[in-house]
């Protein structure tokens, strides 16, 4: 039995004829009373309706190369776009990522270590085996700013030479399986996160997201704020318009100047398409700084 | 089985569908049956990948006791399933509550002549005849340059699928559809940059399909144009949406005019209907009946009627898409619009993507897309891009890691001009579209 549970609130407000949004959810490998244990449901309306009336008195937001702070949890996408999806054993079986042939190079700043975990207990993105039986485990992707390994399932392990990670999955039975992530977070720094934002003199602190998105193979990718503030002499002050921000992959990894002490898991809200099959994933980090970073808005 | 034998057992499921949920209690159904087969090869470096055959079928079906709604679907179509997925919708409305929305569709609008639009054309081909094409096309990639250094394949694929929908205004009716596909993405390298990029055609037809060797050519040398990309500045200037990237922007109108935005005020085109939104020389039509059309369809997903429209005549919007439910919501009438747009165009303004750039002068090209940076609540828009920077009317190199933003509502109202290169197969035509002024978030 591999139980998943999922609630989505989506509210509208409107003041002045101006009309915004806020989301907000959560989910696990649980039962419906997930949905009533510690209040959660009422939160998630809660937190949908704080974020939408953030929104209605969001500026423009600022375009160009800025230092950006993301918060914790759900702001890992970051992970899972940057370096996840490159880092899955399909891919650099064929040598079409950006991160292919580099097991042991340097990919990202020494304070990174990123793994992608399917034991965690009850995640959205956990599983005891994957979906050709082998044993879902914590794989180390990156340690302190090394690649070490790939995700792989057991056909491209196979062809690589390799061990199969526990990563093979597919959406249903009627779709072959493919490497994939589970729970993709990174490890814990030593920085208080109010010294991260204090830390920036003008720049962009992005709390919430949408999706996002990666060309495996240029290793751009992109993910859409729906919750950003501006920060101006270490401090955060308005909001603004949410906002696509735009890097790549293995070069952003290296532009993490300060990681948080503050690691948190998403609500468990994430699905993860590729090669048109869905399957539910986690993502988390802790509040992290990047020295520099494209933003998408309006305010040039 | 031929296709009419098909599709007549698929209406008699149907028909004993319907009469199982009245058995059942049900004061009104409806329920739709599709069975579909298809074939899928995947070459890649010469070799054969991969090779799928694939046979689904799907019934769904819902039930409706006064008000209250109940829906089921499953993928057996024995019997004793039918009847258990009958039981499990009734038992969903018998404890939904009370919606004054929910209900069929109205029996006065359900399609009565079922037009034949040529949608129905097998292709007989087996996996080594797949094999073979799908070679055919990746090698014409890969022999293009030879910084053409990787593959992930070419891909054939080939489906055909039976559909028969009813409800209990005594409406049932089907109709057999294929489609074929054959698609090809390469990589193209020049010291560590790597570049990937795709074509492909697709159509009712076999012979409608492009030669392989175009599709693998077309796929090579948009690799390679994509070498060499630079960053671009920071600024605000004309953008033109190339045309395979174009129809997302009309796939954007159409979302924020579908009913269901509508009546939960959560679009930026609120109370529109009427309004200029667009200049005026800009007509977008929708051709349901359009033959051998990629999303043709006799009646929509509750048996209305389907017929050509236009949604926006001289600029000015002309009305939501509508399904029964956002109809009676927004006491209005269906616009058989239940399962989306069926095959939309918009009018051109004469140039051909030469002179769109000189038109132009000086700004960006953007021939791709990421992420899902389109809010339909408020218009704001802010997406990923990959594309050219043009000066002096002409394309200078690649650029790439940048954003385009602004918001949609000021987008339709600078749309300065339609391209007449409309460039891939599928239910939205259009050119290029250039937008008078973006900001263009780089360096």
């Amino acid at each position: 039995m591999r139980p998943l549970v999922r609630m989505n609130v989506q509210v509208i407000v409107e003041q002045d004829g101006r009309r915004e949004q806020g989301s907000s959810g959560g989910g696990a490998r649980q039962s419906l009373e997930f949905f009533q244990q510690d209040d959660r449901a009422a939160g998630y309306a809660r937190e949908a309706v704080r974020q939408a009336l953030v929104n209605l008195d969001a500026v423009a937001a600022p375009a160009g190369m800025m230092p950006v702070v993301l918060g914790p949890g759900w702001p890992g996408v970051l992970l899972h776009e940057a370096v996840g999806h490159g880092l899955e054993g399909d891919f650099n079986r064929k040598g079409t990522s950006a991160f292919s042939g580099r097991i042991g190079e340097q990919v990202a700043s020494p304070l990174c270590t990123v793994v992608d975990d399917g034991t965690l207990p009850g995640r959205r993105g956990s599983l005891n085996i994957d979906d050709e039986g082998t044993p879902s485990g914590n794989n180390v992707l990156i340690e302190k700013g090394i690649l070490k390994g790939y995700m792989q399932d057991r056909m491209n392990a196979r062809l690589m030479g390799v061990e199969p990670t526990g990563n093979g999955r597919r959406e249903s039975y009627a779709h072959l399986p493919m490497p994939r992530m589970t729970n993709t977070y990174m490890l814990p720094g030593e920085h208080d996160p109010g010294e991260i934002i204090a830390s920036v003199e003008k720049g962009l602190y992005a709390v919430n997201f949408g999706g996002g998105q990666v060309d495996i193979t240029s290793g751009k990718f992109v993910f859409s704020a729906n919750e950003a503030y501006l920060i101006e002499n270490g401090k955060v002050t308005r909001p603004v318009k949410g906002a696509t921000l735009i890097g790549n992959g293995p070069e952003v990894m290296t532009r993490i100047s300060m990681v948080g002490d503050d690691l948190k898991l998403d609500s468990g809200v994430g699905t993860c398409g590729k090669e048109g099959q869905s399957v539910p994933v986690g993502v988390g980090q802790p509040t992290l700084k990047i020295d520099q970073l494209t933003v998408g808005g309006t305010a040039a | 089985m031929n296709e009419q034998d098909k599709i007549q057992q698929l209406q008699s499921a149907v028909e004993n569908l319907l009469e199982e949920a009245k058995r059942q209690g049900a004061d009104s159904a409806e329920a739709g049956v599709s069975a579909q087969t298809g074939l899928s090869v995947t070459v890649r470096l010469g070799e054969t990948e991969t090779i799928e055959h694939t046979s689904d079928n799907g019934l769904g079906i819902t039930v409706f006791f006064g008000n209250r709604k109940g829906s089921a679907n499953t993928t057996d179509l024995r019997p004793d399933a039918i009847r258990e997925s009958v039981a499990a919708a009734c038992r969903i409305a018998r404890s939904a509550s009370e919606d004054p929305a929910a209900g069929l569709a109205d029996p006065a609008l359900m399609a009565r002549d079922i037009p034949d639009l040529d949608l129905y054309h097998p292709w007989e081909i087996d996996a080594d005849g797949a094999a073979e094409l799908a070679r055919a096309c990746e090698e014409a990639a890969r022999s293009a340059d030879a910084r053409i250094t990787n593959s992930e394949g070419a891909t054939l694929y080939t489906q055909r699928s039976s559909f028969v929908y009813g409800n209990s205004h005594g409406f049932v009716a089907g109709y057999p559809t294929t489609r074929h596909s054959l698609s090809c993405a390469v990589i193209a390298q020049q010291g560590d940059d790597m570049q990937r990029d795709y074509w492909y055609d697709s159509g009712r037809v076999a012979g409608d399909i492009d030669a392989p060797e175009h599709i693998g050519s077309r796929a090579a040398e948009r690799a390679l144009a994509r070498l060499g990309g630079r960053k671009v500045a920071t600024l605000a200037c004309p953008v033109l949406f190339r045309a395979d990237i174009a129809p997302s922007l009309l796939r954007s109108l159409f979302g924020a005019i579908r009913g269901h935005a509508v009546y939960r005020r959560s679009t930026f085109l609120l109370d529109a209907v009427g309004s200029q939104i667009f200049p005026q020389w800009v007509t977008i039509d929708e051709d349901p009946l359009r033959p051998r059309g990629q999303a043709s369809a006799p009646f929509d997903n509750e048996g209305v009627a389907t017929a050509h429209r236009d949604l926006v005549a001289d600029g000015v919007l002309q009305g939501y898409l509508l399904d029964s439910y956002a109809a009676r919501k927004l006491g209005l009438q269906s616009t058989a619009s239940a399962g989306g747009v069926r095959n939309a165009s918009i009018t051109s303004t004469g140039q051909d993507f030469e002179q769109l750039l000189r038109e132009m002068d000086r700004g960006v090209v953007v021939t791709e897309l990421m992420g899902q940076g389109s809010n339909l609540v408020t218009g704001d828009y802010s997406r990923g891009a990959a594309g050219f920077w043009v000066e002096h009317g002409e394309i200078q190199y690649p650029i790439e890691e940048f954003t385009v933003a602004g918001n949609l509502r000021d987008m339709y109202a600078g749309l300065v001009a339609v391209g007449t290169d409309n460039a891939i197969p599928g239910s939205v035509r259009t050119g290029s579209w250039l937008i008078d002024k973006m900001t263009v978030g780089g360096d």
